[in-house]
């Protein structure tokens, strides 16, 4: 299961592309584990962060021998250390992310999640990080998975098996999620949710609990994704469409010739990323036709110290 | 331009191509059920555009069947193209009889030149002059837009020896339409005296010339118009009595005319039934008056003509022996065609029904009412002044169902009406191949 989940998921060949990126956060790292992050200590890091006069008591060590000779002048060499994250990604597994549009061939919208999920979980395995992962759609409102952030092979088999056995559960808002999340999730830890965001109340509660989290110093990233289809971009049919979240609400349409469908839906990801931006959110919008090594290389450069946001 | 034989089909056509599109409109929409998570987002305005803008491909099939529809009504329609309008083209037929000879001798000649010339105000000031040819050919003389009118010497009218049939000219012409091209509309003026003998020959035939254009008839004014002359030849002149001098009488006819060109020569065979011969036979006759052939043929000057009664057979060839009806198709005779004369034979005795001539007015009365289709209060009745015979002639005409005005071009666009059909139903089959493919790729899209 382990090879299997894994081969399908991270491929060889995505994981070679993949080896030169970093996801480096822009926060301070509070992790205890060693990383490619800026730790919140100064201290026997590689990095040289600043110079401070010496002081009684400090480690001759870190005295700048050189400085001294040239000034007279005793300082001290302060680094910053690196350190790890411990991340959480929040796969929505809410029935609207089961949708592949109708052209037939297309990946859906879950299935891409999880391979988005894996490739950002060895991002973040590659860094150091801790990756969790939460599933929603169980019960009540609950999650249908939740792995917590652990150090180790074995919990990422466990995840990437979680990852590949993801089906489609049961209706329910993004909050209560990222609500767990930061119940599970040291703080100043990584979240990213990977969700078609379709709130009922207009993403607003989600927007608090993000908040919330950005409060706690979690850094927070929102990949939105839908189909070409849903974006009325391709393969609109006259139809009688329903709402696999709500099967009784059907109606007759078709999204490539309603003009106001496309305007409808780009004003309300557009409220909703002002929403989330507005917190400190990092947005992100794709579609389950983008190819996935392009995309992560937009995202994250070689050798870049912090992602696009 | 297009012109249409047939313009009900095109309307047919028409109507027919509404039903397609009345049909996508009522056709319950047999939409899929399909789930958009984005459903929200769709607004009430998709529904009303939706249902007035079907997916392009049934606009497609919608507009292919309409066109299917119409097309096939357009070439039953009989279109026909012919060119930019080019005024209405004179057909100056001159009837060079030998009876025209009282004309040329009494009349005014220069009158009668005026008379055929009166009126061709064409356009382009062409005229196309015909008269009879030496064996009753034909021969069509073009006069140029420089020539015009006054190129016309009075010796073309000159008369020939010999009988010169208008509505034999006339269907000549038809067929020949071809000759007479650069015009869409094609008219005959006639220029005839109104002989009522000549005319009367020549009033069922000219319906049956079906000219395809107004006929104007012009009476050149002569003083008097010769009475038609008749000469009966009787097989048993003993037998000539009062009856059929009455029968005479009845068609208007004398004996006492002098033979001239437009003499009426008739042939009585009367005699009793043996002295007939077999093929005489009254039972003969009347076996063939039972059979599908009814009265459709009379003799009236010396021609079998061709009656307005239901005739499978048509006029007789020479030689062949038709009924003679009297009213009510009662079988009282035969007659036959034989060298440009009608020989009739009529039993006076016997059972045949007929004693002695005495029913023999009575007998062609009766032919004439029911065979001939001129009645004959008309014929008795024609005028014997020119001007009113030449209103006599017109009003039968008309009563006759000719067209007024005919475009000749109904004729001399037969064979591009004929290509055009062509070209219509090729397109229509284009049609049915066009839907045919879609309607595969739409299979083969469905099925992948």
């Amino acid at each position: 299961m382990r090879g299997k989940a894994r081969d399908e998921l991270l491929p060889p060949e995505l994981l070679d592309e993949l080896a030169d990126l970093e996801w480096v956060t822009r926060m301070v790292a509070r992790g205890m584990g060693g990383g490619i992050h800026r730790s919140v200590f100064v201290g026997a890091g590689e990095e040289f962060e600043r110079h401070r006069p010496y002081q009684q008591g400090d480690d001759l060590r870190h005295l700048d021998w050189r400085l001294l000779a040239r000034t007279d002048r005793a300082y001290v060499r302060r680094f910053r250390e690196s350190s790890n994250l411990h991340a959480m990604i929040v796969v929505d597994a809410s029935p609207s992310m089961d949708f592949a549009g109708h052209a037939g061939g297309g990946v859906g919208k879950l299935r891409y999640a999880t391979f988005l999920a894996a490739a950002l979980g060895h991002l973040l395995r590659s860094a150091g990080d801790l990756p969790g992962l939460l599933v929603t759609g169980g019960r009540g409102g609950q999650p249908a998975a939740l792995l917590p952030p652990r150090a180790g092979p074995e919990p990422w088999r466990r995840l990437l098996v979680a990852l590949d056995q993801i089906a489609p559960g049961h209706p329910g808002p993004l909050a209560p999620a990222l609500e767990t999340v930061g119940s599970v999730l040291v703080r100043g830890g990584r979240v990213v949710v990977l969700s078609d965001f379709l709130e009922d109340d207009a993403g607003a509660a989600l927007a608090r609990s993000a908040a919330h989290l950005r409060a706690r110093g979690d850094e927070v990233t929102a990949i939105r994704i839908l189909t070409p289809e849903e974006l009325a971009e391709e393969g609109g049919e006259d139809a009688l469409y329903h709402d696999p979240e709500d099967p009784g609400l059907e109606l007759p349409g078709s999204p490539d010739r309603d003009p106001r469908y496309r305007a409808a839906l780009d004003r309300y990801y557009a409220e909703l990323a002002r929403l989330l931006t507005g917190h400190g959110v990092v947005w992100h919008e794709v579609r389950t036709t983008d190819p996935l090594l392009p995309l992560l290389r937009s995202w994250f450069q070689p050798g870049d110290r912090a992602p696009r946001g | 331009m297009i012109e249409l034989a047939r313009p009900a089909f095109l309307w047919a056509g028409a109507l027919a191509a509404g039903v397609p599109l009345l049909l996508h409109f009522l056709r319950p929409r047999e939409r899929s059920r399909r789930a958009l998570p984005t459903l929200r987002f769709l607004t009430e305005e998709s529904r009303v555009r939706i249902h007035l803008a079907r997916r392009p491909d049934e606009l497609l099939l919608l507009l292919l069947r309409m066109a299917l529809c119409f097309l096939l009504g357009a070439a039953f329609a009989g279109a026909s193209w012919i060119g930019p309008e080019e005024g209405t083209g004179t057909l100056v037929v001159v009837d060079v009889g030998a009876g025209m000879e009282g004309a040329w001798a009494d009349g005014d000649p220069e009158a009668l030149r005026a008379a055929a010339l009166d009126g061709l105000e064409h356009p382009l000031a062409a005229l196309t002059l015909v008269r009879a040819g030496a064996g009753g050919i034909p021969e069509v003389r073009r006069l140029g837009p420089g020539e015009a009118a006054e190129a016309l010497a009075w010796t073309d009218f000159r008369p020939t020896e010999g009988e010169v049939r208008l509505a034999h000219l006339l269907r000549a012409l038809r067929d020949d339409a071809a000759l007479i091209t650069g015009f869409d509309s094609l008219a005959a003026r006639v220029v005839s005296l109104p002989r009522w003998t000549a005319w009367g020959v020549g009033l069922p035939e000219l319906r049956t010339a079906h000219w395809p254009g107004a006929i104007e008839l012009v009476a050149p004014p002569v003083p008097s118009i010769p009475p038609p002359a008749v000469i009966v030849e009787w097989t048993a002149p003993e037998t000539v009595d009062e009856p059929v001098q009455q029968a005479l009488e009845v068609l208007g006819l004398g004996t006492d005319r002098p033979p001239s060109p437009d003499t009426l020569r008739v042939v009585l065979h009367v005699g009793s039934e043996d002295s007939l011969g077999e093929l005489w036979a009254p039972g003969a006759a009347q076996a063939r008056a039972v059979s599908p052939v009814e009265g459709a043929f009379l003799l009236l000057d010396g021609r079998i003509l061709e009656g307005a009664g239901p005739s499978p057979e048509g006029t007789p060839a020479e030689g062949t022996t038709v009924p003679v009806l009297r009213a009510g198709g009662v079988p009282a005779g035969a007659a036959r065609r034989a060298g440009g004369r009608c020989e009739v034979a009529l039993p006076l005795s016997g059972d045949a029904g007929i004693v002695g001539s005495g029913e023999l007015p009575l007998l062609l009365e009766s032919a004439i009412a029911e065979g001939c289709g001129i009645t004959p209060a008309t014929l008795a009745g024609l005028p014997d002044d020119a001007e009113g015979a030449v209103d006599a002639w017109s009003r039968l005409l008309r009563g006759a169902g000719l067209p007024g005005v005919v475009k000749a071009s109904t004729v001399r666009g037969e064979e591009a009406g004929t290509s055009l059909t062509r070209l219509l139903l090729a397109l229509a089959l284009l049609v049915v191949l066009l839907e045919t493919l879609r309607t595969r790729a739409s299979d083969r899209r469905r099925a992948g």
